[in-house]
């Protein structure tokens, strides 16, 4: 009976650990941190953030702190809206990853200001659009001011192999425009990572 | 022991040979249908199989073939569904090792169809151009950018995925203890009568250098001729056109978009213009040549190889006349897609012939330990276990033939100046002409798919500029 008992204590104990060591373990990870997964194929969200800290930091050296920004509204800071940022890798990114982490340093700066309701390719705030519109009809006046500038750039992805290494470089590239097309700041962050595929596996 | 010996045998090759039909025979309802011209009921049928078999080895190439019925059925949405399925699991298996040694141990004792299907070289090029195509479809044009880069990208990788199959088929010849059977079978004069019979069809092609897709390459021009912002998209566009033409050799439409690229480096505007892109017949697929040797009489009781072979079709429409106001222009060849497969499959045969005669060798030597095991036993038990080791190897001799067959025999081009009144007709020369209002727009492609000489054309249309 003693037995019988010890057995049944074995099973159910070994049952437990099978089922706890079974259980998925799920960890919060510091999104600046090294333990962060680094792909070899894509962009990293890592690599945004990477990307927009040094473009910022360059755009603020170059540009803010030197007080260069013209605002066409008499004390109101310089008004910025988004243009084209082209995607010249081989994955779906959205760009958003780099340019919403630009906007939010130029912000806080307090020397510039976004626009989100003219943007290429539409309103990033379709309702701020429409209540601009509806402003601008009922009481027969412009309301919308145009950009000031225009932050325009490029993603692009360089690859290259030698046997089983593989080396894949992202180049960010950011361009700050002027109202008359004149680029006032321009800079590119190139991140590369190397890794290589195992060999066997079983 | 003898009959532990037969049962373990029997069962190991019964688990193995579990679904030993060949891919074509498991395709064969939506096939059907897919040459009836039911296209709608194809896709429904791929896609209930796509889902079916979605965490299965063979789930890659059923979400491919799932990917072009949709899309020939106009169904896009649903097409990029399964275009995205198969591109994840593409990339899967790209990032895991290169050889799996366990999977490749159970398809040596049973046949390569139990391997799991990664994806060809032409697949990957062909899912991602398809997605660019879907995307500019549905009018997300900036999304089409970086699928037609990994199209780019994907010609690049398959020159170096077939020096790896080169090396790991090198490395399972050296390693496999059975290398000196190998290489008697490898010269047996009946294996290669059967070599010959599988190999004779993948000559007389023009084959294209590095796995090029030239459709590929000129969608990739068109894209960045009429989308693109930057002297460097420009660029772009007039080498992809140069490429094409490298390739393809004389074609008036591919001249007049490279002058057209020329122009717009310098400044100039294009003029209204209607690009009409055809798709027409079946693509190559697979069969399989089989040789069943039964030898009951002696300790191998059964020695057989099935190869896979590809099967051409030329029940297909051969072109497709344009007609805008006075002007008419026939549709003319950018890719056969016949040749890419006949290259892709010469390129891997090598691999096929070693690993179908090792996976043979290896099936024998068990086979003969377990009839010699059975020596001692009656005459009749003797005789049984002959038969039972004969059928369980016949069972398990099947080709793999799995490959995406919805693709079409060859991408066809014309371009034509847009009429004022935006209507132009298309027609095969053995059926009737359609009109087609072309959308509003600077630059448009008319898209058109054809299963064969007797299928109605299937239009789409999308606006490039």
């Amino acid at each position: 009976m003693k037995n019988e008992h010890l057995r049944i204590v074995c099973l159910g104990g070994l049952l437990a650990l099978l089922l706890g060591g079974c259980a998925t373990q799920t960890a919060y990870v510091n999104p600046e941190g090294p333990e962060m997964i680094v792909s070899i194929d894509r962009i990293n969200i890592q690599d945004f953030s990477n990307a927009a800290d040094t473009l910022v930091n360059s755009l603020m050296d170059d540009v803010i702190d030197q007080d260069k920004l013209v605002s066409s509204v008499r004390n109101e800071p310089a008004l910025l809206a988004i243009s084209r940022i082209k995607n010249n890798t081989g994955r779906q990114i959205d760009t958003d990853l780099l340019v919403k982490r630009i906007r939010i340093a130029l912000l806080r700066t307090g020397k510039i200001q976004t626009t989100t309701t003219m943007n290429l390719g539409g309103p990033e705030d379709p309702l701020a659009a429409d209540n601009q519109k509806a402003k601008e009809f009922f009481k027969d006046q412009a309301y919308s001011r145009l950009p000031d500038y225009t932050l325009s750039g490029k993603i692009i992805e360089e690859r290259a192999r030698d046997g089983n290494l593989r080396q894949t470089s992202f180049v960010f590239q950011l361009s700050l425009s002027s109202s008359s097309g004149i680029a006032i700041w321009e800079d590119q962050k190139v991140i590369t990572k190397q890794g290589k595929r195992s060999s066997v596996s079983f | 022991m003898l009959r532990r010996l037969c049962f373990c045998f029997l069962g190991l090759v019964l688990m193995a040979g579990t679904g030993c039909q060949t891919y074509k025979t498991q395709a064969k309802n939506m096939t059907t249908a897919w040459d009836g011209n039911q296209v709608a009921l194809a896709a429904k049928e791929f896609c209930s199989q796509a889902e079916k078999k979605d965490k299965s080895i063979d789930s890659i190439v059923w979400h491919l073939e799932a990917a072009a019925a949709h899309r020939t059925a106009g169904s896009i949405q649903e097409s990029n569904r399964h275009l995205d399925r198969a591109i994840a699991q593409m990339d899967q298996y790209e990032e895991k090792a290169k050889v799996k040694v366990g999977e490749e141990a159970a398809a040596i004792m049973s046949n390569q169809q139990n391997l799991a299907y990664e994806g060809r070289s032409y697949d990957k090029i062909m899912a991602h151009t398809y997605k660019a195509l879907n995307l500019m479809t549905l009018g997300k044009i900036e999304e089409a950018r970086p699928e037609i880069i990994r199209t780019y990208q994907r010609q690049q990788d398959a020159v170096e995925e077939n020096k790896r199959r080169i090396e790991e088929t090198q490395l399972a010849v050296e390693e496999n203890k059975n290398k000196q059977f190998f290489q008697k079978s490898k010269d047996n004069p009946m294996l290669e009568r059967a070599v010959e019979v599988v190999t004779k069809d993948t000559e007389g092609f023009r084959f294209y250098a590095d796995y090029v897709n030239p459709f590929s390459v000129y969608l990739e021009g068109l894209y960045f001729l009429y989308t693109g912002s930057d002297g460097a998209d420009l660029e772009r566009a007039r080498k992809a056109f140069g490429r094409v033409e490298e390739v393809v050799g004389d074609n008036k439409f591919i001249k007049a978009d490279i002058e057209a690229a020329e122009e717009a480096i310098k400044g100039n505007t294009p003029s209204p213009t209607t690009y009409v892109i055809f798709e027409t017949g079946h693509a190559a697929s697979r069969t399989q040549v089989r040789i069943d040797i039964p030898i009951i009489v002696t300790s191998v009781s059964y020695v057989g190889v099935a190869f896979p072979k590809l099967v051409f079709r030329n029940d297909h429409e051969p072109g497709l006349l344009v007609r805008a106001g006075s002007v008419e222009e026939t549709t003319s060849t950018v890719a056969n897609m016949d040749a890419i497969i006949a290259l892709d499959f010469k390129n891997e045969w090598p691999t096929i012939l070693t690993k179908t005669v090792l996976s043979s060798v290896a099936k024998a030597a068990v086979a003969y330990a377990v009839n010699e095991a059975a020596r001692r036993q009656s005459d009749l038990a003797r005789l049984l276990v002959r038969v039972a080791t004969a059928a369980a190897q016949a069972a398990v001799n099947i080709a793999d033939t799995r490959g995406w067959t919805t693709l079409p025999k060859e991408f066809q081009v014309a371009r034509i100046f847009t009429p004022e009144d935006r209507k132009i007709l298309i027609g095969c020369k053995t059926g009737d002409q359609q009109e087609v209002v072309v959308d509003e727009g600077v630059v448009n492609v008319v898209y058109v798919r054809s299963l064969n000489v007797r299928a109605p054309l299937m239009v789409q249309q999308f606006r490039l500029k």
